[in-house]
């Protein structure tokens, strides 16, 4: 885990006096552990006159915040750097929370409150009845206050507390407010909609009864206690029997930092619900802030056939902030993006978009919640204008015609927000890369979009055009603009992202402010995984040289490749995806034509120009892509098995079909493909059995030369193992082998040397596998 | 399921339907029919034989026209074999009467009168005792009607199979070419060309109407050839330079209905031997005509061709998936080629079989038959995305084309209605194709 090797925590804590007795800490701390959250909660003994100390030292220290508890609520304030909303107004803070390089002071007393009031009745003009004017009370009645709520008639025994709360509301707030003395049973007027207890009447006590006329109460009347323990008090019980709605004071107990209340969480924090449940709210509030982020993927879970691609990720995103999502190849951004762009349907978790939970079936749906995706290809029609490329989908039509002029002095308008010049009239296809972006760029503008997603928008850009894409997303970020960027390249990450986040194997690894991390353990939390006994052992002794490869070129995509693999030897391949690995084979395999190498087999030079060629000569290729380029998925098995091999299985072009099913049938028993006859289609096999059966097309063959190529993607452990140690016995046979793949473990628990490479040249070379590390390869491959 | 049937059912699903539909025309086509020719001869022959037998005294009515004096001679010929003394009356009722009186002046008794539906008929006849005393009560015999329906008429079958085989022959390439996930829209104006190519050099080359046998083989020959290198080119334009199949065939239906127009001058050409028709009008062996024979054997070729041989197997993997068939060594190239002139050369072969059966080459030939074929191979149940479907499972698609033709034909269902029903029932066929496969796909993976 990265987690041992990080012995850096991420702090928070609170600050009081008589901190000593506050078991908040013990809850908290355990639900760090149990979420796995690289987290510390320190419970803080801090003097008045120390406070202006403390919160600069907290501040020095990186506290992402902390918790304020009696004496310091109010005079914490003078040492912040702003405050909230509800804080502002009360006056008071209970936690801090830190923004950038800003702490804020925010008071939440009243949000759990008004969260479960909420979840059942909206209070946008109602009235209530607030009984109490202490600190509950207070922080509740401003919440409603900025909830909307039309009038409050507070209920308080002291006067003075009352009317110092309705003043409040009344000037701060503007609301109607008015306070009634409480003496004798309260007769709640008609007309009320909400009837709240805000003082600690029936704590512990559930048979203690408020003073209130139960007869005033009404069904449909929304009747709500702060009190927790019992959550059933006798008000509401008696209100409920009069038909109407309660709300329990549970809601308020997620929302830790009570003082009064807070000192009980230790009865129930070992295993309660409340325990739990304060935890949880304690985490989110520190790292999403108080108002809720722009964007919040929680537990998405994918899978795919095989494949687990994301196992519960999460993912917070706030605006005008750029988030660096990163992991390696197949870790699962491209899924998680998919889904977040709506292409992809979750089978588990939720998406929320500043705070509201959202359902993306389809493309559109994320569009028209302000999601933009720019995919690496483009979704441009080549044909068509950039401005017709903008508005695509979204014209402004008048009587079904589309309006040209607006829609080109839109067009024009993003474009200077942009501060580029591109021909609005030029088809498409006809713009540079970068100018194409641009135009993905604005076509998320003109739909304002307040999330856009770059899914390695640098990979096809020169050096100069990158500074020009950061110059605009940190416009965009200005502008209020989340950005979630995707890259392998690390530096560019350290110039334009503020946060990152890391994915492993379709979990979450690490959320970081980018501050704190180093490149190093940027590339340890990605690549982060102990390698355990995946892979077969071998002790094949290395002959000479079979197959030789100089001056391979085509295009830039391969440039000046030249190795050799020797007998008995498995070479693998190794940098990111687009390094020009499978490029390399293709040309070997005469899938592509070379424009320059040449191939030797055994000292031979070979002239291939088609696969045909190649298969003729002892070279066979799993492809990257089983699906595309493997298989027929369509077919039978037995005739995908054939098919390279009807050279020698057919006479005088008559396929000699039993041959054929028999020398299938040898291979699907050493393979142990699983497979209830020879003729099930393709389609319907796992990836393992599929990969077994292309593996058998070429063993048939008798190859010199086996080119794997992602031998083990979308594979099952089992298989996986299987097919390594097909490549171990095949290797013993003396085959040359070339593997590639993107999962850095694989290469080094199965190479016997390796090469990196990146922009389609080969950048290293580890010849000592044993001491190769996965981070020496990565550095490597992001040269 | 057994896969075995599961197999026989996705393969050759379409069976059943051609089998419902012969089902359902037989049984609305059900009507009375009356034996004619020699069957007739011999029921009333054996009839007579029975019963009066052996020197009775016979009378057969016949009107004047051909179909009854053949009948009447050839039953007077069996009847008097066998020893029956026979009299025949031909022409009107009145010469049936006069006939009538001279038997009756030679006071034998008659024993029985043999006639058709309509002579057996004749008042005069049913008149005898009272009219002939002298004849006594004759028996009258007449060939037994029975109910059978026209469309399950030998006759009407050959004839389906006649007219489809021209479709039926050129679907065969076509059903290569969509394996291959390709398209073929020349085939028709091919059907042109190559009937007045043939016709023209028949005309211009071999003689015109006293051309020799080898003379029109070579021309057909010929004819058929170019169309063959039509269908290469086409392949050439598809695999060299990447245009799809649909825009280039659709280039080359313009240029081969083109030249057949030009070639023919607009006009038919007609100057050909009558012993051309041998191909499309012959029928030596059992009855079958010729086209229909051929067709068999090129269907029993070509299934042999996709099933067995490597050739097949490739067409199959190219239409499967291109990419992983060029990565596993098949020369896609080639096989590409090989299924667009194969479409060329049975293209040709339709339109001298239509020459042949038409005795004339027209440039107005073949018009629109690009699509009943491609509905022909649709509907017999191959994916116009390539990579499977059956050779056999195209003749059924042509039967079930013809069958619907010749059953509306049959019902007089006037021929507008027939183009509707042929639009509906080729989408019904895709609809149920896609259906099935979707079932397949739900088992996939949603990646």
């Amino acid at each position: 885990m990265a987690a041992s090797q990080n012995f850096l925590h991420a702090l928070v804590g609170s600050m009081s006096q008589g901190a000593a007795g506050n078991p908040t800490v013990a809850v908290i701390e355990a639900a760090f552990a149990h979420h796995d959250l690289h987290w510390r909660y320190i419970n803080m003994e801090v003097t008045p006159a120390d406070l202006s100390d403390a919160v600069r030292g907290a501040k020095a220290m990186g506290f992402r915040g902390f918790n304020c508890s009696l004496p310091h609520k109010v005079n914490v304030i003078a040492h912040l750097d702003g405050l909230g909303e509800s804080a502002g107004i009360m006056g008071a803070v209970n936690c801090v929370v830190r923004r950038g390089d800003q702490l804020i002071g925010e008071n939440t007393d009243g949000k759990g409150f008004l969260k479960s009031l909420v979840s059942v009745i909206d209070p946008r003009g109602k009235s209530v009845v607030l009984f109490g004017a202490g600190g509950a009370a207070r922080a509740i009645a401003v919440e409603l206050g900025l909830a909307g709520v039309k009038k409050i008639t507070v209920v308080n025994r002291g006067e003075e507390r009352g009317r110092e709360l309705v003043e409040l509301l009344r000037t701060k707030l503007k609301l109607e407010a008015e306070l009634v003395v409480w003496n004798g049973d309260y007769a709640v007027p008609a007309g009320t909609d909400v009837v709240i207890n805000g003082t600690s009447i029936g704590l512990y006590d559930g048979e203690a009864r408020l003073a209130i006329d139960v007869h005033s109460l009404h069904s449909g009347m929304v009747v709500a206690d702060v009190i927790f323990n019992p959550p059933r008090t006798r008000l509401l019980r008696d209100a409920e029997a009069r038909g109407c709605i309660p709300v329990d004071g549970l809601g308020d107990a997620r929302e830790p930092g009570h003082r009064g209340w807070s000192k009980f969480w230790d009865r129930a924090s070992p295993s309660g619900r409340r325990g739990h449940a304060g935890g949880l709210g304690k985490r989110s509030r520190f790292m999403t802030e108080a108002a809720p982020p722009l964007l919040e993927m929680r537990g998405i879970v994918k899978s795919f056939p095989g494949v687990r691609a994301l196992r519960g990720v999460d993912l917070t995103l706030h605006s005008g902030e750029v988030l660096a999502l990163l992991g390696e190849n197949g870790a699962g951004k491209s899924t998680l993006m998919k889904i977040l762009g709506g292409a992809f349907c979750a089978d588990a978790g939720s998406i929320a978009i500043s705070g509201r939970e959202m359902r993306f079936q389809a493309p559109h749906d994320s569009r028209a919640a302000g999601v933009a995706i720019i995919y690496q290809e483009f979704n441009l029609v080549p044909g068509l204008t950039a401005c017709e490329n903008i508005f695509l989908g979204q014209e402004r039509t008048r009587a079904g015609f589309i309006e040209r002029q607006h829609e080109r002095q839109r067009a024009a308008e993003l474009f200077r927000r942009l501060g580029v010049q591109i021909d609005l009239d030029a088809p498409c296809r006809r713009l540079t890369t970068a100018q194409q972006q641009l135009v993905e760029i604005a076509k998320a503008l003109a739909f304002d979009a307040r999330i856009i997603v770059m899914d390695e928008p640098s990979a096809a850009l020169t050096s100069h055009e990158v500074e020009r894409l950061f110059e605009i997303i940190r416009d965009l970020r200005r502008q209020g603009i989340a950005v979630i960027y995707i890259s392998h390249r690390l530096d560019e990450i350290f110039t334009i992202a503020d946060r990152v986040t890391v994915l492993r194997d379709g979990a979450n690894v690490g959320e970081r402010p980018i501050g704190e991390l180093t490149r190093q353990q940027m590339i340890e939390l990605m690549v982060g995984r102990e390698l355990k006994d995946e892979f077969p052992k071998r002790s094949v002794a290395v002959g000479p040289s079979r197959l030789k490869v100089t001056g391979l070129q085509r295009g830039r995509a391969v440039r000046d490749v030249s190795f050799e693999v020797r007998r008995g030897e498995i070479l693998a391949l190794t940098g990111l995806i687009g390094a020009g690995r499978t490029e390399v084979v293709r040309l070997i395999f005469g899938a592509d034509r070379r424009e320059a190498g040449d191939i030797q087999l055994d000292g031979q030079t070979l002239a291939i120009r088609t696969p045909r060629d190649a298969i003729a000569a002892g070279i066979g290729l799993l492809t990257e892509d089983r699906k595309l380029q493997g298989l027929i998925l369509g077919h039978s098995i037995r005739e995908n098995f054939g098919l390279p091999n009807l050279d020698w299985l057919a006479a005088d072009g008559f396929v000699n079909l039993r041959g054929e099913r028999e020398e299938f049938a040898r291979y699907v028993e050493t393979l142990r493909i699983k497979v209830p006859h020879q003729e099930q289609h393709a389609r319907n096999l796992s990836g393992g059995n599929q990969q077994k059966v292309v593996l058998a097309k070429w063993l048939a063959r008798d190859c010199e030369v086996l080119i794997f190529d992602e031998p083990t993607r979308g594979i099952d452990v089992g298989a996986k193992y299987e097919i390594y140690l097909l490549m171990n016995e095949l290797a013993a046979q003396g085959k040359a082998i070339i593997m590639i793949s993107s999962e850095m473990p694989e290469v080094l628990g199965m190479a016997d040397r390796i090469l990196v490479m990146h922009d389609g040249r080969i950048t290293g070379e580890i010849a000592d596998v044993a001491h190769a590390t996965q981070e020496q390869m990565m550095q490597l491959a992001v040269a | 399921m057994k896969p075995a049937l599961q197999r026989l059912l996705s393969d050759y699903g379409m069976i059943f339907v051609l089998l419902l539909l012969c089902v359902f025309f037989s049984t609305v086509t059900l009507t009375e029919q009356t034996p004619t020719g020699e069957t007739a001869v011999h029921q009333v022959a054996s009839d007579l034989v029975r019963a009066p037998g052996k020197g009775g005294q016979v009378l057969i009515a016949a009107r004047s026209q051909a179909e009854d004096t053949v009948f009447a001679r050839a039953l007077e010929q069996e009847l008097t074999a066998a020893g029956l003394q026979v009299t025949v009356a031909i022409g009107e009722p009145r010469d049936a009467r006069e006939v009538l009186q001279k038997l009756a002046a030679t006071n034998k008794p008659l024993d029985a009168i043999a006639g058709n539906q309509v002579t057996a008929a004749w008042l005069v006849f049913s008149d005898i005792p009272t009219d002939f005393p002298a004849l006594g009560h004759p028996r009258i015999v007449k060939p037994r009607t029975y109910r059978w329906p026209n469309f399950l008429k030998s006759e009407n079958l050959l004839n389906i199979a006649n007219q489809i085989a021209v479709i039926a022959i050129i679907a065969i390439g076509m059903t290569m070419v969509i394996i291959t996930a390709g398209i073929d829209l020349s085939v028709g104006s091919l059907i042109a060309l190559s009937a007045v190519l043939a016709a023209r050099f028949i005309r211009d080359y071999a003689g015109a109407t006293h051309a020799s046998t080898t003379g029109m083989t070579i021309a057909c020959l010929a004819a058929i050839l170019l169309c063959g290198l039509v269908g290469a080119f086409s392949g050439g334009m598809i695999t060299l330079f990447r245009i799809p199949p649909f825009i280039v065939t659709l280039a080359m239906m313009l240029v081969g209905s083109g030249l057949a127009y030009l070639l023919a001058q607009g006009q038919s050409i007609y100057q050909i031997p009558d012993s051309f028709v041998w191909l499309g009008r012959g029928a030596d062996f059992l009855h079958i005509p010729n086209a229909v024979l051929l067709m068999l054997v090129l269907y029993g070729l070509a299934h042999v061709v996709m099933s067995r041989m490597r050739l097949g197997r490739y067409l199959y993997a190219v239409g499967g998936n291109r990419e992983a068939a060029r990565l596993s060594g098949v020369p896609v190239r080639r096989v590409l080629l090989f299924a667009y002139a194969a479409s060329g050369l049975l293209a040709g072969l339709g339109g001298v079989i239509m020459a042949s059966q038409l005795k004339s080459g027209s440039p107005t030939y073949g018009n629109m038959y690009e699509l009943y074929i491609i509905a022909a191979v649709v509907v017999g149940g191959t994916s116009l995305s390539g990579g499977e479907g059956r050779m056999l499972g195209t003749l059924v698609g042509a039967f079930t084309i013809a069958v619907i033709q010749n059953g509306m034909n049959l019902t007089n269902v006037e021929s507008y209605t027939h183009k509707v029903v042929l639009g509906l029932v080729i989408l019904v066929a895709v609809l149920l194709d896609t259906l099935r496969h979707r079932r397949w796909r739900r088992g996939e993976a949603a990646d």
